[in-house]
Formats: structure tokens, C-alpha cells, sequence
């Protein structure tokens, strides 16, 4: 005969099981609820950009900021693949919360790209990619979208 | 979101680019430990040790299942669904080994307070794993969520595995303290196997994933190298099921072993690339099936006789118990008849009925001495049969032996000077105080030797010798009788063992009075023991006894 004593753990386990099933499933796969975050494409001459390396041997160098978002806004902006997809780069000024965008910060001992940007780009693209290097006060840039502001 | 680190997998689990290790660490030991938790379950699915192996089997499986997805998939919705099982699982196992051994040690289920406390350890594990407690992202880069795994979730299950282990091994201690010799050596398989399996599994988990989430390492593949525990596990698992009966799995078990070899054999093809590798695991393969083929011919074949062996031991037990019984009824029945006999013809010879016919005077008379043999082989064959279900009883009062041995060579004096023997006497000086049962002493030890000295002595002498030697009582019968062959000597003191040619010389031998002289010798905290140099040349029986005034420790009291 069943008795809650006898099964008392499947009693208990079975149903938290099934509850752990669905509410993973429902936050992960139907509500996206979850953060991403990837490499963005970064332009040196802008920005200060992390250096990554194309192969082992390094032979050669690509530039990227670390980006950060809510991955059901990443999901409406670019689809399932982010390869190529120019929103997935900065934070949009709607419907982006929890977005963020890291630039390298070599006193905190990333290896950044060489070249500086120029003051007049700085200015321009400040909103969308961040304060330039230097106006940081922690220590890697990085800028939450303005809705999140 | 998908991330391009791979290409998309086949069948869930399958994709190129990953470790070689992957699939030879996973596949071969999830599929061991299925293999065995389910047949372990399907031969006995109502015991409880059987259904939680198969039960911590099936979580250890689809914890590798879960592994193999997030090392291979790039799909972010589902790698996070499933990776939300990673540390619910782990902490199953873990507490499920613990429940495992604790029915392994004590044969019954664990009680509702330690139910209640597995499950107030596992319900924060099973609540928070679908939120940001235990997972809050994806990284597309890595292709992973080590990142973003909460910390204090991932040492909470950790922790589980390290309580279990310590928990595993106080229980083990404290049973083996009280165990029998033959469950401490499946103590020892057990706990030894368990604990190198939650060691490795836990320990190469945590630090393959923490090390990965902190940047040192590139990858987790170090955990990979964990899972082989589980290996382990079921190979000492499969030695207890085999040697031990554990499980109570038989004969199938053995079978399932070697398959599982071959599965870990086979499975070296899924990460050997060179054509020499593949040339070699085909050439062991063939053979690890071939010869496992044979080894499944013979343990079955071994197993199948140890149990016919088993069962016909069983029914000899049984077959024995009724057989004594049986010789107990007969043999009071006989030794009535004949005790009923030997009175009858005392009377006719006493002259209760009248005088005797001078012509029947040597029949009767030859029939009172056969009837109080047949009397006294009955007697014997019961006191055997008494002495062997250990239902005599021995007084245990002083005597002196020296006075009884000299009693007994008396009456022994007869039968030695109708046959035209030379039976003497001789005693060293000192106490021959013991303490015991001197009629049984002197019936069935001593008598019982100088009768048999004088049996089977055909001409010549007969010495018996007494001796106190440091509290040691040696009491010796030297014969230049028939002697004692080797092979003989094997069987003098067994029960109903006779000599080859000795019931030639001696045809009223039952084969019963050594053993029962060893018995009540023995009884009396003494040894008896026979010397020969071999056929013809005469033998020695020596029986030794503490003097009363032995030490303690060396004195076995008669029960």
C-alpha cells in the first residue's frame, strides 16, 4: 500500500520536479529571461577595444567591447544569430534594458588596441557606446541603456 | 541565440570540434552504470538497495546526458534549461548514495526524520536552480553559462557531495566495527567505491567548472576526467554482486559486466583518430569478445554448480538431520533388544531356569558375549551421534588418573592374556590429580585405547606409560601390534573412520571409538594424537590432559 510515509520523498520530489521542469522551461526557452553576453564589434579609432586573437599562433588581431543584454530584447532585435547583426553593437535607446557595453581599460591590465580616438568621434557616438576612455569612474567603461537609466 | 564555437550537433549529444575525451568519459560510464542499476533492478524490483542503485544510475545518466548537451549544443534557450539540472542532480546523487548506503549497512529503510532531512537538504536545490540564484546568463563567446553560475549555488551542492561523503564514511566505520568478517570485506568494496566515485565526481566537477567560470582554464575538461569514478563504482559493485550475491542479482550479473566491457572497450572508437589507433582498439575489441564470450561461459558455468552445490549441501543438511534420527530410533531399539538378550542369556547361565544342558552351555555362553558386543557398538554409534549434536554432559570433579588407568589395565589384562599378550604398567612420579568425568574418561578414552591396542596386536607387548610432565598428564598406549599406514592415519580419529584393513583383524569395529576418545579428550581440554612408523611395525596413542593444578589458561574445562 502507498503511504505519504513510506514515499514520503517522491511525494514531495516528484512534484518540485515537475515544477522545476516547467518554470526552467518557461524562463529559459518561452520568456528568454535570462542575460547574453558576447563580443560586439568595436572600431578602434573610436574606441578603446580588447584585443582578441584569430587563431593560436595570434597571426591575427580582431577588436571587440564586452557587451551584455536581456536576452529577449537581443532575441527582437536580432533574431536567433547576432553574427552581423549591427543592434547587437550598442544599446538602443528603447526597448533595451539591461543592456551594457565594456570597453577595455588597460590600467586594469586588458590588453586594449593601440590607437585612440579622436575627440570629435568621441563626442558624437558618446551616447550609444559610452563615455570615452579616461571619464570612467570604475574600472572598465561601461554604460547601461537609457531606459535602464 | 545560438553561439558559432560549434556546429549544430547531431542528435542532441553528437558534434564535432569537442574534446576527444568527451564521449569516452561520458557514454561508456553512464552506460555502465545503466547497464548494472537495471539489471540489479530488474532482478529484484521490490528490494530497496536494488531500486536506489537503479535510481542514482538513472540521475548519474542523465547528469552525463545533461553534460554531454552543454558541452555540444549552441542553442542558449535549451543549453540553460538543461544546464538548470546540472547541480539539482548532482545533489541527488549525492544524497542518494547516502540513502544507498545506509540500507546497504542496516537492510531496512531510513527513517521519516532522516527522509525529512534529505528532503529539507534537497527542496532549496530543486526551488532556486531556474533562478538567478543558481543561473542568470549565456556567454555566446564561450558557449557556455559558467560565468554566470551563482556561486554560493554551486558550493550548496558541492557541499552536499562533501557532506554525503563524510556522512558515507561514519556510517561505514561505525558498521564495520560490528560487522562479520564476510561484510566487512563488502564494507570495505562498498564504501571504498563509493567514495573514490563521489570524490573524483564531485571534486573534478567543481574544480573543472569553477576554474573555467574564474578564467584560469579555457574549457571544464578536467571534469571529464571525474566520471571515470563511476566506473569504478560499478566495477566494485559487479565484485560484490559476483563474489558477494549482493543485490541478490545472480547469475545475470556477470553477463552485464562484460557487456558493459565492451561498451568501454568499443567506446575508445569515438576518440581514436589515427588508423593505427583504430586498427588496435578493433584488434582488442574483437578479443575483449571473444574472451569475454568464454568468461561468461565459466562463471556461469561456476556459478550455476556453486549454487547446485549450494542446494545439495542444503538438502544433506537436511538429509543428515532425519538420518540421526533415524539411527537414535534404531539404535535405542536395538540396544533394547539386545540389552534384553544379554539379561536372558545371564539368567539361563546363572541358572535362574534350572540347570543349563551341558550341550547348550557354549552356545549361550557365546551368545551373552555377542549380544553385550552388538550392546556396547550400539552404545558407541549413539554416543557418537550425542557427542556430534553436542548433547553430552561431563561431570567436572578431581580424580586421580593414575588410579583409574591402572583400573583400566586391569580389566584390560584379560582379553591381553587370552591372547597370549604382555600388557603392562608403568607411572612416573607426581600428582595425576584431574579435574573431568573419569567414567566417560576411563570407558572411552582409556579403555577404549588398551582395547584397541590388544585388537590389533596379534603377538608381543602392550606398555602403557603415565606421566606428569610440567602439569601436562601424558598417558601413552605403545603396541608392537599391526601399525598404522599414512593414509590410514588420516582417518583415525573422523567419525566412523576405519583403518583399511581393519575390520580384517577387528570385524566388531564400528569406526566410532577414536572418535568419540578425540571428543571426550577434547572435552577435557586434552589432545590425542597416534604415532606409527608404519604398517607392522606397531603404534603409539598418546593422550594428554591438565593436571588440576595446570595453570588457568591453559585448562579447558569439560562442558
Amino acid at each position: 500500500m502507498v503511504t505519504f510515509q513510506k514515499n514520503m520523498l517522491a511525494f514531495i520530489f516528484v512534484p518540485l520536479g515537475v515544477f522545476l521542469v516547467l518554470s526552467s522551461f518557461y524562463r529559459f526557452v518561452v520568456s528568454r529571461d535570462y542575460m547574453v553576453s558576447y563580443e560586439a564589434s568595436c572600431d578602434p579609432q573610436q574606441h578603446s577595444c580588447f584585443v582578441g586573437c584569430e587563431d593560436d599562433a595570434c597571426s591575427e588581431e580582431y577588436f571587440y567591447a564586452k557587451a551584455e543584454k536581456h536576452a529577449v530584447n537581443l532575441y527582437a532585435q536580432c533574431g536567433p544569430d547576432i553574427t552581423d547583426c549591427d543592434e547587437a553593437n550598442r544599446c538602443l535607446d528603447e526597448n533595451d534594458s539591461r543592456c551594457s557595453i565594456l570597453y577595455c581599460v588597460e590600467a586594469d591590465g586588458d590588453t586594449c588596441a593601440a590607437a585612440m580616438p579622436s575627440e570629435e568621434v568621441l563626442g558624437a557616438d558618446q551616447k550609444v557606446f559610452g563615455p570615452a576612455v579616461g571619464q570612467l569612474p570604475s574600472s572598465s567603461a561601461s554604460v547601461p541603456s537609457e531606459d535602464q537609466i | 541565440m545560438i553561439c558559432n564555437l560549434y556546429q549544430e550537433p547531431l542528435y542532441l549529444i553528437f558534434a564535432t570540434g569537442v574534446p576527444d575525451l568527451l564521449y569516452y568519459s561520458h557514454l561508456p560510464a553512464a552506460t555502465l552504470a545503466l547497464v548494472t542499476g537495471a539489471f540489479v533492478y530488474f532482478n529484484g524490483r521490490k528490494k530497496l538497495l536494488n531500486q536506489l542503485l537503479f535510481v542514482i544510475a538513472i540521475f548519474f545518466s542523465l547528469w552525463t546526458l545533461v553534460s554531454l548537451i552543454a558541452w555540444t549544443n549552441i542553442h542558449s534557450d535549451f543549453l540553460l534549461f538543461v544546464w538548470t539540472f546540472y547541480g539539482v542532480l548532482s545533489s541527488f546523487i549525492s544524497m542518494f548514495c547516502v540513502y544507498l548506503i545506509y540500507v546497504f549497512l542496516e537492510g531496512r529503510d531510513i527513517t521519516g526524520f532522516q527522509k525529512l532531512l534529505f528532503i529539507l537538504l534537497l527542496t532549496p536545490v530543486m526551488l532556486l536552480a531556474s533562478t538567478d540564484v543558481s543561473l542568470r546568463g549565456f556567454d555566446i563567446t564561450q558557449c557556455d553559462a559558467f560565468a554566470y553560475e551563482g556561486l554560493a549555488f554551486k558550493l550548496y551542492h558541492t557541499g552536499l557531495g562533501v557532506v554525503a561523503m563524510v556522512w558515507i564514511l561514519g556510517l561505514l566505520v561505525r558498521k564495520y566495527r560490528t560487522a562479520t568478517s564476510d561484510f566487512r570485506k563488502q564494507i570495505v568494496l562498498m564504501g571504498v567505491g563509493v567514495e573514490f566515485f563521489l570524490l573524483s565526481f564531485f571534486t573534478m566537477t567543481f574544480l573543472g567548472t569553477y576554474l573555467t567560470s574564474v578564467g584560469i582554464l579555457p574549457d571544464s575538461s578536467p571534469e571529464l576526467y571525474g566520471l571515470f569514478g563511476m566506473i569504478i563504482f560499478m566495477v566494485f559493485l559487479g565484485v560484490m554482486i559476483v563474489r558477494f550475491k549482493t543485490f541478490n542479482v545472480g547469475l545475470v550479473a556477470s553477463q552485464a559486466l562484460v557487456i558493459a566491457l565492451v561498451i568501454l572497450i568499443g567506446s575508445q572508437f569515438t576518440y581514436v583518430r589515427s588508423t593505427t589507433s583504430v586498427v588496435l582498439s578493433s584488434i582488442t575489441l574483437v578479443l575483449t569478445i571473444v574472451a569475454g564470450y568464454i568468461l561468461v561461459r565459466s562463471v556461469k558455468r561456476e556459478i550455476e554448480q556453486r549454487e547446485v552445490v549450494e542446494s545439495l549441501a542444503k538438502t544433506l543438511d537436511e538429509t543428515n538431520g532425519r538420518q540421526e534420527t533415524l539411527i537414535h530410533f534404531i539404535g535405542h531399539e536395538v540396544k533394547g533388544f539386545l540389552t534384553k538378550d544379554t539379561g536372558a542369556f545371564s539368567s539361563l547361565i546363572g541358572g535362574d531356569f534350572g540347570p543349563l544342558p551341558e550341550p547348550l552351555k557354549p552356545f549361550v555362553t557365546r551368545a551373552l558375549l555377542e549380544s553385550r558386543g552388538g550392546a556396547d557398538s550400539v552404545a558407541q554409534i549413539l554416543k557418537a551421534s550425542n557427542l556430534k549434536k553436542g548433547t553430552v554432559t561431563y561431570a567436572k570433579e578431581p580424580f586421580d588418573l593414575k588410579d583409574l588407568v591402572a583400573k583400566a589395565v586391569e580389566k584390560g589384562q584379560l582379553s591381553a592374556e587370552q591372547k597370549g599378550l604382555n600388557l603392562t604398567f608403568s607411572a612416573g612420579e607426581g600428582s595425576y590429580t584431574m579435574l573431568g568425568d573419569a567414567p566417560q574418561l576411563s570407558d572411552h578414552v582409556l579403555r577404549n585405547l588398551i582395547d584397541n591396542a590388544v585388537n590389533y596386536t596379534p603377538t608381543g607387548t602392550i606398555a602403557v606409560m603415565l606421566k606428569n610432565e610440567n602439569g601436562k598428564l601424558i598417558f601413552a598406549v605403545k603396541d608392537s601390534g599391526v601399525g598404522i599406514t599414512a593414509e590410514d592415519k588420516k582417518r583415525l580419529f573422523t567419525e566412523g573412520g576405519h583403518g583399511k584393513d581393519s575390520q580384517k583383524i577387528n570385524a566388531h569395529s564400528t569406526g566410532y571409538g577414536l572418535y568419540i576418545a578425540k571428543n571426550i579428550t577434547e572435552a577435557h581440554g586434552g589432545t590425542i594424537r597416534a604415532e606409527s612408523e608404519g604398517e607392522g611395525k606397531g603404534s603409539t596413542f598418546i593422550a594428554e590432559f591438565p593436571a588440576a593444578d595446570a595453570p588457568k589458561s591453559k585448562e579447558k574445562p569439560a562442558a
